[in-house]
């Protein structure tokens, strides 16, 4: 019984372990399907670093990935981002314009903290960004911002 | 005894629809018909969602710190926005999912209002005792659906205060003549 209970836990953890995070599944399922590379970010592995250490204005996890003159069509970009987020992650918001730009953003609650995973589609470019915030501390850190220039 | 279990399934069959969509949880997901519109938008907050998302809202703002409040309260905003390209591209069947919602017992509706224009708006309330559990409000124009299903207390009245934030379309586009008198005077 026991070793039916381990061989059923690693069976359901496999998927996980070789996908990685969403995140990652997500632009590497782009990068393939389009054939483009994401653009590289000089010195964003230390941004990382800093946002995961500092946590400015409640941030504690930042990933992006941009993909240039990457076309796709709005309706695939959208189930490829609903399968990429599966069932953690909660679709938050969904915008389509006129013009097949694409908006989805995901959401999972972490105590006080929020993640959110967002997929947006341009015309021509892709971009990828999933954070993790504290949405009354960065509202505080804007609100500080805002008295900072009006005074 | 085969009639008896046959009935039951029957019952039960018959009942989940009604019982699933007593709950706003359940609004239709209008995804096909979205795929025909020309600029769809979605907003799913559920009670966890709703309470960190609120974070947003500002506090050295009188405006969103009424919001926030008011959204304290409530267990889930869910908004539906489609615009078409051209009239007649989605019809009442489209919206018969909703409709069967707010036709579940309990549910009210206290506005309906229709122009020869076509553009229609019905506002739903789902009553829990005294106290107003739920609102559905659907507009439907000739090119445009948006369905608001806000999940929890709230007063009617207090639905244009949430218009514009988290996702919500700016309510009452009407003017009494008072306001329209007072607007003139301050331009």
């Amino acid at each position: 019984m026991r070793r039916l209970v381990a061989g059923l836990m690693l069976f359901t953890a496999l998927p996980l372990a070789s996908w990685g995070s969403e995140f990652d599944w997500l632009v590497r399922e782009f990068a393939r399907e389009t054939g483009i590379e994401p653009v590289h970010i000089p010195l964003f592995g230390l941004v990382r670093f800093t946002v995961a250490v500092v946590e400015p204005a409640g941030t504690s996890e930042l990933n992006l990935a941009v993909f240039e003159h990457a076309r796709l069509d709005p309706e695939r970009f959208r189930k490829m981002a609903d399968q990429a987020a599966g069932y953690a992650w909660k679709p938050m918001i969904r915008v389509r314009s006129e013009g097949g730009e694409t908006t989805n953003i995901y959401a999972q609650t972490q105590g006080q903290r929020l993640r959110l995973l967002i997929a947006v589609l341009d015309k021509q470019d892709a971009t990828f960004v999933q954070v993790r915030i504290k949405p009354q501390e960065l509202m505080r850190f804007v609100d500080r911002q805002k008295w900072k220039s009006q005074h | 005894m085969r009639w008896r279990t046959t009935a039951m399934v029957a019952a039960v069959v018959m009942a989940a629809p009604l019982w699933a969509l007593d709950d706003i949880h359940t609004l239709p997901s209008l995804d096909k018909l979205a795929q025909r519109a020309k600029e769809s938008v979605d907003v799913t907050l559920d009670a966890s969602m709703l309470q960190l998302a609120s974070g947003f809202l500002s506090a050295d703002d009188p405006d969103e710190m009424r919001v926030k409040k008011l959204v304290a309260k409530l267990k889930g905003i869910y908004v539906r926005s489609l615009e078409f390209d051209r009239e007649g591209e989605y019809g009442a069947s489209d919206v018969e999912g909703v409709r069967a919602l707010v036709r579940a017992p309990g549910w009210t509706r206290i506005v309906g209002v229709k122009s020869l224009k076509g553009e229609n708006s019905e506002v739903y309330v789902k009553k829990e005792g005294s106290q107003v559990g739920g609102i559905v409000v659907i507009d439907t124009e000739p090119k445009e659906l948006t369905i608001v299903a806000i999940d929890g207390p709230i007063d009617p009245e207090e639905l244009s205060e949430l218009g514009g934030h988290l996702g919500i379309p700016k309510l009452g586009r009407g003017k009494t003549k008072a306001e329209k008198g007072s607007s003139k005077g301050d331009q």
